[in-house]
């Protein structure tokens, strides 16, 4: 899924402003202030740790902020000036845990009708809605069953029912397919994909998958040490890294220390190799970047042209020989891994490369100026 | 802003926790400093009380009996318990489960029955004695010792030490046993180089646990000890704070406060070493289900010593026990059917307060142990279900009591209700008994339940207060089904302890508030061994198939 268009004029569903969270001495996230769009899909990337998933519960109300404020909708639900702390019962989301929690002593549709108890919905009512519920998501053969009696892909789609019954503003989804194996994940991944585009309902997902992330969500906010490191559409992240750790942790990339020499009128950077070989890159990463400031260059492994031949790169590329260490088959692609005079580096190619010496070409457009 | 309150409920319940768990002690602490009787006025507090306790003779004869009984007892209790853990959890035996359940039996059996059982067998007096008398013309090594105090509490305190003894050893990953298996070791080496090292830290832990309760046991001191004028320090508070008639308030709280304190030695002991088991003892490790071996023909003979063991130990005890209810008096001079008689249970039901005792027993049992159960759950809600300074808090509140012996417990209840207004009446009700016992047995059954909380992943609890409802209906629409199971296993706990309880009884009953087992201390006292005998056959009717359910599950 691509950046839609339209978001740019849709209201704010979600807005966080300046909200932080502390336990004790430990700062797990720094202050953050953002607004998410109505219907919007919008992912929380990060390593474990980066304090996502802590955003996430502070938003669905299961852990107080150390400060901020938050609002949901028309509502403030939290606001550490005014003392205002909406408790999760009373903040109408739509929450589904990584465990997908459900009661091991309820069946299925009890699990779904659930939360519509909980709002005094009658019995009749309620396993009506339940079982609508469970048609519109494909699962009423299971309404009678206890969770145990589920595989995972059944779980997880039960647990978004349940968040969805009683029409939340908006879906809080804490990592819903890392407990699905590999196959699984994929056609649970292009599910919800689907789910969501249907019910265009504002959906914040936490992952540590960027593919996950890339594919799902139509903006991508990359967390890392409770800061936000990079925030835009999906495209945008993977495209254009700011930095050296989001074009890495996004999708991986190899990259190269280098001096910037100057920034020219049009916005292209001359940056100066280690091994003295120049590049010219876009320069949007670093604006207000000076001459004789530390950058990197960031190219995806995929990118890299693998050739026993030096003659045969792409005309511009910049030509190194490549002391191989290793070549693994990966089935439909070769990962060649060794060292250049730049460094390290990652190489992904379709075909085999020969026995004997080999090179690695660089071209100007498929590398990206980062900050370090 | 629900936080707050959340918080304030929190602390408050468990400052309120603490009050009551602690509140046997402070009575006693504050007598054992004042010169008079506290229900006087003009006391003075000072160490007077301990200074004539240092003179007493009898205090510390009885102090260094109680070091030899419970070393010895200790001793007896480890080897035994240690070596039918590894017998049962990792042979197979024929017949392996009646085995264990009937070396189990004196955890149900009741140290108080069980010491009856004996001394009516194996005493000077007791039945074998006078039967090889007869016919052998030497008879018994004499019971009434520090020895064979220590071989019955040993005996009666083994089931302890190998449950604890299955347990740790079940922590244990199986890969290290394996490792050492293809590494060359035979089984019996494994044992002695990788499984009985690796329980080091486990049996010096049990070592003290054992200690504990035998400095806390009453009823093989009073039954087998006392004819011998062998007196421990629990008899000396029985009888010096009970029996005598002049009763020295101030010495008694002052032993009081001295046992309290060799306990709590003994639970610092022990919770260090707990600590030091945690680093031996692999965390993370999955401990998998253990296969037990087959040995073949050497099972059979393993099972026949282990056979003869149980028969002596408890099976003949208890079934004669059984008989002498139904006979009027049991010697090997005697043809049985001369002496076959129902007059015991008459006795029994034909007094008022021996029928009394038997339904005050029953009610406190059921539903003094729902109180106790439902102040458990509470307690264990606060705990795992609320804020996380309150684990950490209701955690160490909870393991008070068991620093504090059953009979500084009662007579500690007894000080307090003295100065407590509504005491008095408080005193001539059952109720006296429910929360002393509650006091008492809370560690127990809250330990019952932690491990049914920590098993409930707070999701299930989280993803209640997402779907709109509030802790409350958190606590009853998911907590509470699903710790069903533990409830009731709980519940089957405080039934069984609350019904076999004697030593905080003895401090606390009054004429119309009897248990079967302070029932049982005053027919022994006054020699009515029929009765006695019947109103044992009565408890053990009504606890040993629940204790057989809970124990038989393994």
């Amino acid at each position: 899924m691509t950046a839609n268009p339209t978001t740019a004029t849709r209201a704010a569903m979600i807005t966080l402003d300046g909200v932080a969270k502390s336990y004790g001495q430990v700062r797990v996230l720094d202050p953050i202030s953002l607004s998410i769009e109505e219907g919007s899909f919008t992912a929380l990337l990060g390593a474990s740790g980066c304090g996502k998933t802590t955003l996430l519960n502070l938003i669905a109300g299961l852990d107080s902020p150390s400060g901020g404020r938050i609002s949901i909708g028309a509502n403030r639900v939290y606001s550490a000036e005014a003392g205002i702390d909406l408790p999760a019962e009373k903040r109408n989301v739509g929450y589904v845990f990584q465990s997908y929690a459900l009661w091991p002593h309820l069946r299925v549709l009890d699990n779904i009708a659930y939360p519509l108890r909980l709002r005094g919905v009658g019995r009749a009512e309620r396993h009506e809605a339940a079982r609508a519920m469970l048609d519109r998501l494909e699962l009423s053969r299971l309404a009678e069953r206890y969770p145990f009696e589920l595989s995972g892909g059944q779980q997880q789609r039960v647990a978004i029912a349940r968040a969805l019954v009683f029409r939340p503003q908006v879906l809080l989804l804490d990592e819903p397919l890392s407990s699905l194996d590999v196959q699984l994940r994929e056609k649970a991944r292009s599910w919800l994909a689907k789910l969501q585009a249907e019910l265009k309902l504002t959906t914040v997902l936490v992952t540590h998958d960027h593919v996950e992330a890339l594919s799902l969500a139509d903006r991508v906010i990359l967390l890392r040490d409770g800061k936000v490191e990079q925030d835009g559409p999906a495209t945008e992240v993977y495209d254009s890294p700011r930095t050296a750790y989001a074009a890495d942790f996004v999708g991986g990339a190899n990259t190269f220390a280098a001096t910037l020499d100057r920034i020219d009128a049009a916005g292209l950077a001359d940056v100066v190799l280690a091994n003295g070989e120049r590049l010219r890159l876009d320069a949007s990463a670093v604006t207000g970047g000076t001459g004789g400031t530390g950058v990197q260059v960031a190219i995806r492994p995929r990118r890299l042209q693998v050739i026993g031949d030096a003659r045969a790169a792409r005309p511009g590329s910049l030509v190194l020989p490549l002391e191989r260490s290793a070549t693994l088959f990966q089935g439909s692609d070769w990962e060649v891994v060794g060292a250049t005079p730049l460094g390290e580096i990652r190489a992904i190619t379709p075909t085999a490369p020969k026995d004997g010496p080999l090179f690695v070409g660089i071209h100007a457009d498929d590398c990206r100026l980062v900050l370090s | 802003m629900s936080v707050l309150t959340l918080r304030g409920a929190t602390i408050a319940f468990c400052v309120a926790l603490f009050l009551f768990l602690i509140s046997p002690v402070i009575p006693i602490v504050y007598q054992a400093f004042l010169d008079k009787p506290l229900y006087d006025a003009g006391g003075t507090l000072g160490l007077g009380n301990f200074s004539r306790l240092l003179q007493d003779g009898a205090f510390l004869a009885a102090t260094e009996n109680t070091f030899y009984f419970a070393a010895l007892s200790t001793a007896i209790s480890i080897v035994l318990g240690l070596a039918l853990s590894l017998i049962f959890e990792r042979v197979n035996l024929p017949l392996r489960k009646t085995l264990r359940l009937l070396f189990l039996a004196p955890i149900f059996i009741s140290p108080l029955i069980l010491s009856f059982a004996w001394s009516m067998l194996y005493g000077p007096g007791g039945y074998v004695a006078l039967f090889m008398r007869a016919n052998l013309g030497f008879g018994l090594p004499n019971l009434y010792s520090i020895t064979g105090m220590s071989l019955i509490a040993g005996l009666s305190q083994a089931p302890i030490s190998y449950l604890f003894f299955a347990a740790a050893a079940a922590n244990i990953p199986n890969d290290f046993e394996r490792s050492a298996r293809v590494n060359g070791a035979g089984p019996l080496s494994t044992i002695f180089t990788i499984v009985i090292p690796l329980l080091k830290p486990a049996i010096l832990s049990c070592a003290v646990l054992n200690f504990m309760l035998v400095v806390d046991l009453l009823a093989v001191p009073l039954i087998i000890g006392e004819p011998a004028r062998i007196q421990v320090l629990a008899t000396y508070l029985y009888t010096k704070g009970l029996i005598s008639a002049q009763v020295d308030y101030g010495i008694v709280a002052a032993a009081a406060v001295i046992m309290i304190l060799i306990v709590q030695l003994l639970v610092w002991l022990q919770t260090r070493w707990i600590g030091d088991t945690r680093r031996y003892v692999t965390v993370g490790a999955r401990a998998g289900r253990r296969g037990r071996a087959d040995i073949g023909a050497s099972g059979w003979l393993l099972s026949l010593v282990i056979g003869i063991f149980v028969l002596f130990t408890s099976v003949i005890p208890t079934a004669f026990l059984v008989l002498r209810s139904f006979t009027s008096l049991l010697s090997p001079l005697l043809p049985i059917r001369d002496v076959l008689t129902f007059a015991n249970y008459d006795v029994i039901l034909a007094r008022e307060q021996y029928v009394r005792s038997i339904w005050n027993t029953l009610i406190i049992s059921s539903f003094g142990g729902l109180g106790a159960l439902v102040l458990t759950f509470i307690a264990a809600v606060f705990a795992y279900r609320t804020l996380p300074f309150a684990r950490a808090a209701i955690e160490q509140v909870s393991v008070i009591p068991r620093a504090v012996p059953g009979l500084v417990v009662g007579l500690g209840f007894f000080y307090a209700v003295m100065l407590m207004p509504g005491g008095d009446w408080l005193r001539q009700t059952i109720l006296i008994l429910v929360i002393a016992f509650t006091i008492r047995y809370f560690p127990t059954g809250f330990g019952a339940l932690t491990p049914a909380f920590l098993q409930i992943g707070t999701d299930l609890d989280r993803a209640v207060r997402v779907s709109g409802g509030g802790r409350w209906a958190a606590v009853r629409d998911v907590t509470l089904p699903l710790t069903r199971h533990a409830l009731f296993g709980a519940f089957m706990l405080y039934f069984v302890h609350f019904f076999k309880e004697y030593s905080a009884a003895s401090f606390l009953f009054s004429p119309g508030t009897e248990v079967i087992g302070t029932t049982m201390l005053q027919l022994n006292l006054v020699g009515h061994l029929g009765s006695l005998a019947a109103l044992a056959v009565i408890q053990l009717v009504i606890t040993v198939p629940l204790a057989v359910a809970i124990y038989s599950r393994g």
